[in-house]
């Protein structure tokens, strides 16, 4: 099985003036393909492992290859093709660019580096990923103007636009009603199995961590327990 | 797919909640305006200060030297001249002079004082003494035995324009004259002069149609007078004297100096607070935006992209700021001069605006405001994406 995550002692300290240790040493591997749980309450340390493996951290020791690219010591150029390029990231909070439509703010990581597309095709892609998502008649509008479910399935939209290799999502149901949370999930599962994305969802929510094909439990930044739902 | 990506987020970034924008760019207007409003007002009390100092006075000279006998007038001076009349962007007026102490009188002969009589042949065409403007009676025709006079001997001799005078110069020469002008141009010196045709001056004074007393120059710039001098020393051998208006003014120099030090001080700290004022309001427009620029970086932009959308954010605003600031400055200017007249209703004195003044104000504070982007983007794009989303 092709692997998409490759994280060898990853460790993480905020330095401050009390030292926090927030990753005490994650061993991890992930295939390609599937979706994955990263699981547990808060301040165990998910959003960190989350923002190193997508670039947007940078870790204190250790090694962490995504997309069989060793980012651990990349230059903050080269960082930023690959979160572009290789990743998606879906925040709790939704962060769309309240100046521009949804349309812009779901083209935007495509507009940055151009990319292997044109125009008209990452249009295309956009009116694809919207009908999916049911967001069509809201692409013209504003971000201030829409619900919080339509923001965050525009969120979603915009981070798989690139057709990155992975998609990290953190807490992309925390903010949304049942109705909602049910609707983005199955999103989820449905382009998985569509796309063949890989998804890593942090999440406290059980019954979201039940449904992936793994559940990987962190408590006080290392991992506790691995569990495979099927 | 976007060749103008960062100028279009700038232009996004300013259009919503436009309101903000403009106020921030009245407040740079405001600063520009007040700038631009000083730096005229200050360049105008300059320029008419060297005006009514110098302005009708020589600024080089070229005469005989007093003991010299033998070249005791100048002969032939377009000979001197021709060399280096070719840069007009060095000397705007060259004229030969004829000039001698005379005695004067009134046609009776009841009043009798000493002054100078001199005569001009202009090259350009142009009074070095601005007689033609000070003049307060009368025209300037000095044609058929016509005289302007200074508004000193007029008093002195009781004259007026129409009256007849005499002139006695050395070797017993007279000259009877008639006043057909009067000027009064403030400088004593100069309202003890009778102005005759430059002919029957040389006649007066024994000098042929080719002999001169001096010439006089004036420049472009009064304060390149010494370098000018010394270059034409070093270039010619004349056998005559060549003076510059600096050696006998010295107290003028110092006043004029210090007038232009303390207007450039003035000027540059004023700069100095605009722009730190206006480093602080762009610096808060980027706080403004601190999480979209986490939420770009996370979405790949890099970090000299971030910094030209917040060098484009500054430059429509310092722009727009810049360009309204010295419509606001020029607006003033006209307040200004509305209300401080003379009691003869004519301005308080000439307003200079130079197009280079205005060009480099714009040049400079829009390069002043864009570098305030640069430096208050460099700030925070150093950071990680996910401190400044979670943290900003």
């Amino acid at each position: 099985m092709e692997k998409i995550v490759i994280v060898r002692n990853l460790v993480k300290i905020y330095e401050g003036k009390v030292d926090t240790v927030a990753l005490k040493g994650i061993n991890l591997e992930l295939d390609k393909g599937y979706v994955y749980a990263i699981y547990g309450q808060s301040g165990s340390g998910k959003t960190t492992l989350l923002n190193i493996l997508g670039g947007l951290d940078k870790p204190t020791q250790g090694k962490i290859i995504v997309g069989n690219q060793d980012i651990t010591h990349l230059d903050s150029k080269n960082l930023a093709i690959f979160r572009n390029t290789k990743v998606g990231f879906i925040f709790q909070f939704h962060y769309l660019i309240s100046e521009f439509t949804i349309f812009e703010n779901i083209i935007m990581p495509a507009a940055i580096r151009g990319g292997k597309y044109s125009y008209s095709q990452v249009k295309n892609r956009v009116v694809e990923l919207a009908k999916i998502l049911d967001i069509e008649e809201i692409l013209g509008k504003y971000p201030d103007y829409v619900s919080g479910g339509q923001r965050q399935r525009a969120a979603i939209c915009r981070a798989l636009i690139n057709e990155p290799d992975i998609v990290l999502a953190d807490e992309p149901t925390g903010n949304l009603d049942s109705e909602n949370t049910k609707i983005v999930v199955d999103l989820f599962f449905k382009i998985n199995k569509v796309k063949g994305t890989t998804f890593v969802i942090v999440t406290h929510n059980e019954n979201i961590a039940n449904q992936c094909y793994q559940k990987i439990e962190l408590r006080d930044g290392e991992i506790v327990k691995i569990v495979n739902n099927y | 797919m976007f060749r103008f990506l960062e100028f279009f987020i700038a232009y996004r970034f300013l259009q919503y909640k436009l309101y903000r924008s403009l106020l921030i760019v009245l407040a740079i207007a405001i600063g520009i305006g007040v700038q631009t409003f000083v730096g005229i007002i200050l360049d105008s009390t300059q320029a008419n200060l060297i005006k009514r100092t110098l302005g009708y006075s020589p600024h080089l000279t070229i005469k005989p030297f007093a003991d010299d006998k033998i070249n005791d007038r100048i002969k032939r001076p377009e000979e001197i001249v021709k060399k280096i009349i070719d840069d007009p962007n060095i000397f705007n007026k060259i004229t030969f002079v004829a000039e001698g102490v005379i005695v004067l009188s009134d046609f009776d002969r009841k009043k009798e004082i000493t002054g100078r009589l001199i005569g001009f042949q202009d090259l350009q065409g142009k009074d070095i003494f601005g007689l033609r403007e000070n003049l307060i009676a009368g025209n300037y025709s000095l044609r058929n035995n016509g005289a302007v006079i200074g508004y000193e001997i007029a008093q002195k001799l009781d004259l007026n324009v129409g009256d007849y005078f005499i002139i006695r110069a050395r070797a017993n020469k007279f000259m009877g004259g008639k006043v057909v002008g009067i000027f009064k141009s403030g400088n004593q010196q100069l309202d003890n002069y009778v102005v005759a045709d430059i002919n029957r001056v040389q006649d007066i004074l024994g000098y042929s149609r080719s002999e001169f007393s001096s010439i006089f120059f004036q420049i472009n710039n009064v304060f390149d007078s010494d370098k000018i001098k010394n270059k034409l020393l070093v270039n010619y051998r004349w056998p005559y004297e060549l003076s510059e208006w600096k050696e006998s003014n010295q107290q003028l120099l110092r006043g004029l100096a210090a007038q232009s030090r303390s207007g450039f001080f003035v000027q540059f700290f004023i700069l100095i607070s605009i722009a730190v004022s206006i480093f602080s309001i762009i610096s808060m427009k980027i706080v403004e935006k601190y999480k979209d620029i986490g939420v770009l970086k996370s979405l790949g932009m890099q970090n000299f992209e971030i910094i030209k959308i917040f060098v484009n954010i500054s430059f429509l605003l310092g722009l727009t700021g810049v360009l309204l600031g010295l419509v606001l400055g020029l607006g003033m200017i006209n307040l200004f001069l509305s209300l401080t007249k003379t009691e003869e209703g004519l301005p308080l004195f000439d307003i200079v605006v130079r197009f280079e003044y205005l060009l480099l104000t714009i040049v400079f504070n829009v390069l002043t405001i864009m570098m305030a982007g640069y430096l208050s983007a460099r700030k925070v794009i150093n950071i990680e994406p996910a401190k400044i989303i979670i943290g900003g």
